[in-house]
């Protein structure tokens, strides 16, 4: 059963490959079997995003999120056609290529994201290719905000007619090339460009998708330059899995930013250079900062702060301190 | 004769050099308005030639002004003198003694030569009349065996010259 329905599987796909050819001259009947091709086909890639969504290893938060907007009743489609896909390498392909993308798009997995990302970014376009290509399904079977992004984009396409279709396509184009377009934008304008090339589908397909999955990492990694910023300096203090205490780390480095641009690189009584010690210690509330040599020889002196001319308050301690056997 | 020396002359430590050789590159740099630092190669005596400020009782008149380093500067007060002839102040002495309270008291290691030369011209800019003080003719009796002022026991009660 699984075998014969993985090569119906195949020969479908190449059966909606040809008759995307032919769809200039588009026939009512040819029209109809390719709507009911892609909603079948459809179902069948439903089956892998489940495998996907269950088979990487993300962090529990992520997995949280994933799991939580789902719905119960698609589940038992779900599981048929897992069943039903069970040795097809191609299919096997893909869902690799669909756990890869996810592992990619968790930020805490940024560092795993970049070596992989150009695998990632094409297996992800193909698998956008045959996702969009998909009919009405989608749309009552879309189970997260990734599938639901994408049924919003195939939504737009259905509303726009021929003209306006290569107006749209020209403008994806532009959007693409000033590298501004997002990730909604980037769909449809793959999706668009399937339907306009058909006789050049595979190799028009390909490029795009390239192009997107090239560009994703570089949106990713931009929406997150602060964060990959403080990551690595976080990583020693701060465990992945609980996400308040990295925001609590990129606090206190920037405080600690702060503080370092705030101070002083030499001491304005020896004009020497101040080290880390020197630099965190500030005796005075008026923020007079020097090293401790000359503080240690202020205090000998008259125990008052250069800046202000006030007593410091520590400096009585410290003398109360020493003093003690003395008196 | 007026122009005293400090009896009790010591060498720089390293870092009164260190801090001394910071404040002369800077002063080349960005010097206050109005003064010209006389190059010697004498690191702990500086003269410096004090123009008055326009505006003022002492415009078009230039005076000088001689500064001696102790060896703990800056945790000490520089002994700050005008050489002969010194201005008509109430302040100043003939002798070239200046009766400025942060010479002495109020002295804070913050303070740069910059800082001690523009509260002097602060003071010259302030003063209402050219007179010496009343007490001029015995104190300068007092140090004429060139006693230093940094050991005289100042009275500061003008807040005003």
């Amino acid at each position: 059963m699984g075998h014969v329905d993985a090569s119906a599987a195949a020969a479908a796909a190449r059966d909606a490959k040809k008759k995307r050819g032919n769809r200039s001259s588009a026939k009512l009947k040819q029209c109809k079997l390719d709507a009911r091709r892609e909603q079948w086909l459809s179902q069948v890639k439903d089956g892998k995003e489940a495998k996907a969504s269950t088979s990487p290893t993300g962090t529990e938060p992520n997995a949280g999120s994933m799991t939580v907007p789902s719905p119960h009743p698609p589940l038992p489609r779900r599981r048929l056609d897992v069943r039903s896909k069970g040795g097809d390498p191609e299919e096997d392909r893909e869902e690799r290529g669909a756990a890869r993308q996810e592992l990619g798009s968790s930020y805490l997995d940024s560092p795993v994201h970049s070596p992989s990302s150009d695998n990632s970014g094409s297996v992800g376009g193909m698998h956008r290719k045959h996702y969009n290509n998909g009919g009405g399904l989608n749309l009552s079977s879309s189970s997260s905000v990734w599938s639901s992004s994408r049924s919003v984009s195939e939504a737009e396409d259905d509303d726009t007619g021929g003209p306006e279709e290569e107006n749209g396509v020209l403008d994806d184009w532009e959007a693409v090339a000033d590298a501004d377009a997002l990730t909604v934008d980037d769909c449809h304008s793959h999706q668009s460009s399937g339907h306009v090339a058909p006789p050049a589908a595979p190799n028009v397909c390909t490029a795009p998708a390239n192009q997107t999955g090239r560009q994703d990492p570089i949106q990713r990694t931009k929406a997150w330059a602060p964060d990959d910023i403080f990551r690595p300096q976080s990583l020693p203090s701060i465990s992945r899995q609980v996400s308040f205490p990295a925001s609590i780390g990129n606090g206190w480095m920037g405080a600690a930013q702060q503080a370092n641009l705030s101070t002083p690189l030499t001491c304005p009584i020896c004009c020497e250079d101040l080290d880390l010690t020197d630099s965190s210690f500030c005796p005075c509330p008026c923020k007079f900062c020097l090293c401790l040599f000359c503080h240690n020889k202020i205090l000998e002196a008259d125990g008052r702060c250069p800046g202000c001319r006030k007593e410091y308050v520590a400096a009585r301690l410290s003398r109360s301190c020493s003093m003690g056997p003395r008196y | 004769m007026t122009s005293s020396s400090s009896p009790s002359r010591k060498v720089l430590s390293k870092i009164a050099c260190n801090r001394l050789q910071k404040e002369l590159a800077e002063w080349q740099v960005n010097p206050p308005s109005g003064f010209k630092h006389k190059v010697t190669d004498n690191l702990q005596r500086w003269v410096i030639e004090v123009a008055g400020a326009a505006g003022t009782l002492y415009a078009g008149e230039t005076y000088q002004l001689q500064v001696d380093f102790p060896e703990h500067y800056p945790m000490e007060a520089p002994q700050v003198i005008f050489l002969h002839p010194a201005p008509m102040h109430p302040h100043i002495y003939s002798n070239g003694h200046i009766c400025l309270d942060i010479l002495y008291d109020s002295w804070s290691p913050a303070m740069t030569v910059s800082s001690v030369c523009i509260s002097i011209l602060s003071m010259l800019s302030s003063s209402p009349a050219k007179q010496r003080p009343a007490d001029n003719d015995r104190y300068v009796r007092n140090c004429r065996n060139g006693r230093s002022p940094k050991e005289t026991r100042w009275w500061f009660h003008d807040d005003k010259v």
